[in-house]
């Protein structure tokens, strides 16, 4: 049964009384008000996605040359391994060229011989999950170690500026968030968060989902990148 | 069964309301008189359905908000136009109920609470008045609509079926149905 107030004889208003009570102004400026909000979050959502497009855009140029950086990481890191393993059986390896792998079973099974060695083509071998944090870790801006999620309060109101993740300083940053007022889109240059900033940040977004966008970064041969947005829920 | 003269207009008044809407829609200064207008019927709709006075006034003027940011979209469908206000009033009402920033609340005189007793064929003793309090709450939402719209403020079925989106032959059946069931449920305790 839904739970419904029953009223007997209750007193009406008297016309005047509802008619004193009229107040276009006030309707014309809240509706005023919704629309201007609207626009703004249109605008500020408009800067977003042209951010992230920018970014995907950045990314799919520049994804060759990642793959490159990315296969000479991972044949690295593949003859490193191999010679810290072949270190730690105290197996004696002659003359192991960087190409050529020894495969550790095949040395524990046969102690005797030393020299035996199987020979494993690096490219045909998929990338080791060492290799591809490596290349993920990289590029990746953070505010007190999290680049995406929920941050928390203290942790945020601790962090004193925006770790680029790359070689090179952040130079600048857009940050979008609730100001007490309105959504603000907020141009911060350098890499430092301000107490302002962020007590802003803390007392009016709690729960909710703060974006640093147009994140730019210069490296030390004057290069600049623009980094991955990051999205920050400021929890208690 | 009295005709509310607000709701029921000549052909002329509505094509001069047209007109003021029309202007409303390129600026919505011109939407002053049509508030004017309908604020105190929209009121008494929303009033009759809340217990707080402040809560009704605020709930009425949300109603008027959102017809004027949503004017642009209104369309003439040969219907007055308070009609449309009255199915932004349900929405804010049913929204503020969904909130529970309000009450739901059924409004009712001695008079009413007669008729009622009448239509359902019983007599006019406390126990049925009662039994009557007990059993309005027990109808389904739509059902209670349509009895407080046509018994408790004895609008036309034409107008509780632009009010409801239904046609009007559609509103006598519902309505006649409405009653029925609050038939079976009265008795049903009894």
């Amino acid at each position: 049964m839904k739970k419904i107030k029953i009223n007997l004889d209750r007193q009406g208003l008297p016309s005047e009384y509802i008619q004193q009570r009229q107040d276009f102004d006030s309707i014309s400026n809240q509706t005023t008000n919704i629309k201007a909000s609207i626009s703004k979050k249109v605008w500020f959502f408009s800067v977003l996605g042209f951010a992230i497009v920018l970014f995907l855009v950045i990314d799919a140029l520049s994804a060759p040359k990642a793959l490159k950086k990315e296969k000479t990481t991972s044949r690295l890191s593949s003859a490193e391994s191999t010679e810290r393993k072949s270190r730690a059986s105290s197996v004696t390896i002659q003359d192991v060229e960087p190409e050529k792998v020894v495969s550790e079973k095949t040395a524990m099974e046969v102690p005797g011989e030393l020299n035996v060695t199987t020979e494993i083509p690096v490219e045909k071998k998929e990338h080791t999950p060492e290799a591809s944090i490596v290349s993920r870790k990289n590029g990746v801006p953070t505010i007190g170690g999290i680049h995406s999620g929920s941050i928390k309060k203290a942790s945020f109101l601790g962090s004193v500026k925006m770790e680029s993740g790359v070689e090179g300083e952040i130079t600048s940053f857009m940050v979008g968030y609730y100001n007490g007022t309105t959504e603000v889109l907020e141009f911060v240059s350098g890499n430092a968060l301000s107490e302002k900033l962020k007590n802003e940040i803390v007392t009016y977004n709690m729960n909710e989902m703060v974006f640093f966008t147009e994140i730019l970064s210069e490296t030390s041969d004057g290069k600049q990148l623009v980094l991955p947005s990051i999205n920050l829920k400021i929890i208690p | 069964m009295s005709v509310n003269p607000m709701y029921h207009q000549s052909g002329q008044r509505m094509e001069e309301e047209l007109n003021w809407i029309r202007k409303a829609q390129s600026d919505p200064a011109f939407f002053g008189p049509i508030y004017t207008k309908y604020h105190e019927q929209i009121f008494r709709y929303v009033y009759q359905r809340m217990d707080d006075e402040e809560q009704a006034f605020d709930v009425t003027s949300q109603v008027f908000v959102k017809a004027l940011f949503n004017l642009k979209k209104y369309e003439f469908r040969g219907v007055p136009f308070s009609s449309w206000l009255y199915r932004i009033a349900k929405s804010e009402l049913y929204q503020s109920f969904r909130d529970r920033k309000a009450e739901r609340t059924v409004n009712i005189d001695s008079f009413q609470l007669h008729e009622m007793i009448t239509e359902l064929e019983e007599d006019q003793s406390e126990e049925n008045r009662q039994k009557l309090f007990q059993s309005l709450p027990k109808l389904k939402e739509k059902d209670l609509q349509l009895i407080e719209l046509r018994f408790f403020e004895k609008r036309s079925f034409k107008e509780i079926g632009e009010i409801m989106e239904i046609t009007e032959n559609n509103a006598k059946v519902k309505a006649f149905r409405a009653i029925e069931k609050l038939k079976t449920i009265f008795n049903s305790k009894s």
